[in-house]
């Protein structure tokens, strides 16, 4: 099925016609002859094709063609002209930063990428923002000392008055950026920048529920969030025979955050970046997002895509187990609340409906607010890593469960307490499925303090024989073996 | 003219902007696959799913208007890819040998359509058995044996007798541009292949004996190359032939083969894994004798690996005095993908060895490892392992001492020794200490890297010719066959022309290496291009600009010779002058271990290397830096292994992890320089030197932080570190 995509390439109307469920990095290399976009892997993992996407950094191999209908895309050509680029390419040569050169281009967009939101950044924060391009022969430092060269250059130009020619300079990118309205500055507010050609000829891109719901109903359609996951898969299209992409970023209703009592509900279209800039989400969840991949896989990847294409490897995913989330689906026939654990039937399998939509994620956060916490991810480095295993717990006490408490008492009584209220752990990366076992963390519930530590040893036996990991990149034993140390740790910490 | 005199060796080091800094920076520069598609003809392999099986019949799928097949029926030369020697093939011949082995090539001017071609042409096999692993080989390319002194008497007399077995795995290159070729064939009778690579007469070579075209009728260019490591030395024959007997077929249509990552990863050459065994004879606190027995896993073909295995059972012994040695060295025949060149070149296999051995004997005699080593390392004039000399000062206590202070290597490695204790005495109270979730440790390691080809190659084989071309108009251009990948020799060999010249670098030109324009300077390889063909290209200045005529058209060229301090090496007893020279290397490396989950996290690398002059500072840095972090890779999360059907899974970026920028913050170089004085204002070899040690560095700060366990190899594992810690 083709469809007809219009876009603003560094500035410039283009319009291509072709199958939505291509790679960008496709079309913008095979198709339109930019080969300054570098293909390292295909899978989003070493950031050679990175491009801007409305103003953030994305792999272009994880990326669906259709999906950039009335987006404005930036390759490293269309950086020359601007000051930052400038900047980065007097440091890049004085360091001597590039070497063979593949990686360059993206990691130049990387580094524009941090540069725009964070001018002055620390040399931690300029790892973690390239932290998705690989390099093979610098070794990094050179890249890292660059960017910060370049970063205090253009921060001294501006300071010294001389902050004119830089802003002349960007007049180029400007050009995209007044196209897609504040997208450079705020992610948030991205507004579509040209309409889509001929009706019905364009890919399916719904901007409000309904008509998403009535397409779904419909036609057979496969939701492509973030694309992350479905374009990762260099040999197996898309979506499967016989249907089609339905793209979601751009419905409204998806994006939303926002609270209702102590309940986050949580759109399922938000991308894990913009659900970093948040400050209203529960540290469990942002510890759990920043252990995911590299931001370039998190400013495509959205919460709703990750929970459902069912993997049992989702960090995320451990953050919303263990704060009992409960996901809302969506369809013409109405609404369901599905309980996060009754989710998923196995690997790659939800309850969902072809044509439901997960709309939001309902997370309770009064455990988190108070409550002790920990999320592990056993990877294979620090960045780009798949987890092997894979751990969340979450506990919290109620300390007003004695009616003779006061805070006139610093040292604990049998009375004062606390009793555990909530209990519940996750592990990922074990089985087909996120593993959470309310009926063994009850155990422990309503339990106070004191009697809950002797009941430690029970509660882990209890895990060990409940535990069958399966093998992977690593055995099952030692994922057995870490899923219990990392169990024992948190219980015994949270208690002590 | 009259300035290049006074330039100095100081002033050289000053960083420039690198020739290729531009087109790369702001992405103009084209690789293999960037190249326009127009006409263009693509070519997908048709490979062995088998290790091991004699083909009984290849049936081609019915293929549409514009696709044809390739194999070796249309081989109009010899069906031979040749590397060192003759046993690899460009098709498959009746029989395969390893998963991969190239049995055809179906071509057409659609990609997708071409691969799925190739993966509908029905081989018949007959599978036949199949050897798998070193320890099941039957049969040994090669057996190399030197020796010194007397191994029985020292092993008699010695006070301790130590054996120990080690292992290293597979590496990858993981150069970010994986390999390609375009090859096109000309009505003049011309056949023009552009790809990445590192050698182009190594290309041209096999090319023309496979094709049966003479020298003229043959040309190779390198195009931008996205790194190489050694991995684009080799390989690139290969391939080349595949794709240039396609272009043959193809009317004059260009033919190009670029890879993805999956059959790059799963099918091109890689650091040999290795199997050794030590044994060391100590007397008095001193290794008197050291019996060492190497094992590398060659798969199906030699390729490269007599040159890699000389280089590793050299090294074998590293950097200290042992009097009486007894080297062995084979090279293991398996059915698995031929095993190749990566920085190092044998010697990061063995240097794991022998720094690991000394380390444990150094415990079990209750020393301190850094004092133990340092009482033992060779100096100048010592003898080499193959009694050729150190004719240089041995650096190494100096690198030592700085690398020392750096890390602050002595009072971290007391007090992680000191945390250690408490553990193990913490570990019956069951107290707090002991059971901290993050153990510490650190660790050093000493080696060198001997700089340039094994043995007489420079002077017997390659016969390196380096030529500088000047026009009337004075515009001066240097012609030489070597590749960039990234290394900067561009840049560094302009530097030495334009100094001697006293002429802007900015005004040198050199360009990617082209057949019909260049010498045979020979392969950009082994260490060995600023210090041979920079030194070439030295003294081709000098008399340029010694013989410099205005207005004129002028050439010169200089040709090799061999330094005259040299011990003649010689092959067949393993004796003399392996080497003029050596970079020199020492690193600290600190980690941290969690206990939970047995995952590390290198909290520190410090390394102090000497290379000479760097000719560039900048770019000699860029060089250390990124070497020592593969080294880093290479003992830790680079982990690669063929299955039980000799199937290597670990075929993408997502199965086969090289470090990310956030893995090692903290990596410090620092640059020691002892100049050679027949290397370019005293350049030795670089490039390959900096990732050697890394390996058992990294591992004696595990052992350290895991209580003094003995490791024995690479990589470790999180997995493998938990049960250290669990029993």
């Amino acid at each position: 099925m083709k469809t007809t995509v219009t876009f603003l390439l560094n500035g410039e109307t283009v319009t291509w016609r072709g199958d939505p469920g291509m790679k960008l990095l496709d079309l913008l290399r095979d198709e339109l002859g930019m080969t300054e976009v570098k293909c390292g892997c295909r899978e989003g993992e070493c950031g050679a094709c990175s491009v801007l996407l409305d103003g953030v950094l994305v792999n272009s191999c994880l990326v669906a063609a259709g999906r950039v209908d009335a987006c404005a895309v930036t390759t490293l050509a269309g950086l020359r002209t601007t000051a930052r680029f400038a900047a980065l390419d007097k440091a890049f040569a004085r360091h001597s930063a590039v070497q063979c050169g593949y990686c360059i281009p993206g990691m130049i967009l990387a580094a524009e990428a941090l540069l725009v939101r964070t001018p002055q950044p620390s040399e931690a924060e300029i790892r973690v923002a390239i932290s998705g391009n690989l390099c093979r022969c610098t070794g990094y430092n050179a890249i890292v000392a660059a960017i910060r060269e370049a970063a205090e250059e253009l921060a001294g130009a501006a300071a010294a008055g001389a902050g004119a020619d830089a802003v002349a300079g960007d007049a180029a990118r400007d050009v995209v950026g007044a196209a897609v309205g504040a997208a450079v500055g705020d992610v948030a507010s991205v507004a579509p920048v040209a309409p889509a050609a001929a009706p019905g000829a364009a890919a399916l891109c719904p901007t409000a529920l309904p008509e998403a719901l009535e397409l779904l109903a419909a036609k057979n359609l496969v939701p492509c969030a973030g694309g992350t996951d479905l374009l990762a898969h260099e040999y197996a299209p898309p979506a499967p025979e016989g249907s089609e992409l339905l793209f979601v970023h751009r419905i409204g209703e998806l994006k939303a955050l926002r609270w209702e009592g102590d309940v986050l509900r949580i759109g399922a279209g938000l991308t894990y970046g913009e659900l970093l800039d948040r400050s209203q989400i529960p540290e469990i969840l942002r510890t759990a997002i920043a252990s995911i991949a590299a931001p370039a896989v998190r400013n495509a990847g959205t919460i709703g895509g990750n929970l459902a294409n069912a993997s049992p490897k989702g960090d995320a995913a451990l953050a919303c187990f263990v704060t009992d989330c409960t996901l809302r689906l969506v369809s013409v026939h109405g609404e369901r609340l599905v309980p996060i654990g009754a989710f998923y039937q196995g690997r790659g399998r939800t309850v969902r409906r072809p044509d439901e939509l997960l709309v939001e994620i309902l997370m309770p956060t009064r455990w988190t607010q108070e409550g002790r916490w920990t999320f592990e991810k056993v990877g294979g480095r620090k960045a780009l890593a798949i987890s092997r295993v894979s751990f969340a717990g979450l506990v919290a006490f109620d300390i007003d469960a004695s009616p003779h408490d006061t805070d006139a008492s610093p040292h604990g009584t049998a009375n004062t307490e606390p009793t555990i209220t909530h209990l519940a752990t996750a592990f990922g990366a074990v089985a087909d499925v996120v593993v959470r076992r309310p009926e063994i963390d009850a155990m422990l519930i309503g339990c106070a303090l004191t009697e809950a530590q002797t009941r430690i040893p029970e509660w882990l036996a209890t895990w060990e024989a409940a535990l069958q990991p399966v093998r992977g990149r690593v055995s099952a034993e030692y994922r057995k073996q870490v899923c219990l140390n990392l169990a024992r740790a948190f219980i015994e910490r949270s208690l002590s | 003219m009259g300035q290049a005199a006074s330039r100095t060796a100081s002033h050289i080091s000053q960083s420039v902007v690198k020739k290729d800094h531009a087109e790369k920076m702001g992405g103009t520069a084209l690789y293999v696959g960037d190249y326009p598609q127009q006409d263009m003809l693509h070519g997908a392999l048709v490979r062995s799913p088998h290790p091991h099986a004699r083909i009984q019949d290849i049936r081609y799928p019915e293929l549409p208007a514009g696709y044809f097949t390739v194999d070796a029926s249309d081989v109009p030369g010899e069906n031979i890819a040749h590397v060192v020697l003759d046993d690899s093939l460009v098709f498959a011949d009746g029989e395969v040998f390893f998963v991969g082995d190239v049995i055809a090539m179906i071509v057409g001017p659609d990609r997708r359509e071409a691969y799925r071609l190739a993966r509908a042409t029905d081989v018949v096999y007959e599978l036949l058995p199949a050897v798998l692993t070193v320890a099941d080989a039957q049969e040994f390319f090669f057996d190399y044996r030197y020796g010194s002194g007397d191994v029985q008497a020292a092993f008699a007399e010695a006070d301790h007798v130590y054996e120990e077995e080690f292992e290293t795995g597979y590496q990858e290159q993981a150069y970010l541009e994986p390999q390609g070729f375009i090859a096109c064939f000309a009505q003049d009778g011309v056949l023009t292949l552009h790809g990445s690579l590192q050698c182009p007469y190594y290309v041209k070579a096999a090319v023309m004996k496979a094709t049966g075209l003479g020298s003229k009728a043959v040309r190779i260019q390198q195009d931008h190359t996205g790194g190489g490591f050694g991995g684009k030395e080799a390989f690139p024959s290969i391939l080349g032939c595949q794709v240039a007997i396609a272009a043959m077929k193809a009317a004059g249509r260009p033919v190009r083969v670029v890879f993805d990552r999956r059959e790059d990863m799963e099918f091109t050459s890689k650091r040999h894994p290795s199997k050794s065994r030590y044994r060391a004879a100590v007397r008095d606190g001193r290794v008197t004798a050291l019996d060492i027995d190497v094992q590398f896993d060659s798969g199906a073909f030699t390729t490269l690996s007599p040159v890699v295995l000389q280089r590793g059972i050299i090294a074998a012994p590293g950097v200290y005095r042992v009097p009486n040695l007894a080297v062995r060295g084979r090279g293991a025949r398996t059915n698995k993908v031929p095993t190749g060149a990566f920085r190092g070149f044998g010697a990061p296999q063995t240097f794991f060895a022998i720094e690991l051995m000394m380390e444990h004997i150094a415990r079990d005699l209750g020393l301190e490892p850094l004092d133990f080593k340092r009482a033992q390392l060779v100096e100048r004039g010592d003898a080499t392992t193959t009694g050729g000399r150190y004719h240089f000062d041995v650096p190494l206590p100096q690198m030592l001492a700085d690398v020392l202070v750096a890390s602050d290597y002595e009072r971290k490695r007391a007090r992680y020794a000191e945390e250690a204790r408490v553990r193990a005495k913490g570990a019956c109270e069951r107290s707090e200490e002991a059971r901290a979730r993050f153990r510490r440790g650190i660790g050093l390691a000493l080696w060198f890297h001997g700089a340039g080809f094994t043995g007489s190659g420079e002077r017997d084989i390659i016969k390196g010719r380096a030529r500088i071309h000047k026009s009337a108009a004075g515009q001066v251009e240097v012609l030489v066959s070597q590749s960039d990948i990234g290394q900067g020799i561009k840049t560094t060999l302009a530097k030495i022309v334009a100094c001697e010249l006293g002429l802007p670098y900015e005004e040198i030109i050199i360009s990617n290496p082209d057949t019909a324009r260049v010498p045979d300077s020979g392969p950009t390889v082994a260490s060995r291009s600023l210090m041979i063909v920079g030194e070439l290209l030295r003294r081709a200045a000098v008399r340029l600009r010694e013989e410099w005529r205005e207005g004129q058209e002028q050439d010169v060229e200089e040709h090799f010779v061999e330094p005259d301090f040299l011990v003649p090496f010689d092959l067949e007893t393993f004796s003399g002058d392996a080497y003029p020279t050596y970079a020199w290397g020492a690193a600290v490396v600190e980690l941290q271990i969690d206990s939970l989950t047995g995952t590390n996290e290198v909290l520190g690398c410090w390394a102090s290397l000497d290379v000479g002059t760097p000719i560039d500072q900048a770019i000699v840095l860029g060089q250390m830096e990124g070497g020592v972090l593969q080294g880093l890779g290479y003992a830790s999360m680079e982990q690669m292994a063929a299955d039980a059907s000799g199937r290597i899974r670990n075929n993408s970026y997502s199965d086969y992890l090289i470090p990310s920028a956030v893995d090692v913050p903290e990596l410090k170089v620092q640059m020691h320089v002892t100049k050679y004085p027949n290397g370019p204002y005293g350049a030795a070899g670089a490039g390959e030197v900096p990732l050697v040690g890394l390996p058992p560095a990294y591992l004696a700060a595990a052992e350290q932080a895991l209580d003094g366990v003995r490791l024995s190899h690479i990589p470790l594992t999180a997995e493998e570190t938990l049960k250290v810690i669990v029993r």
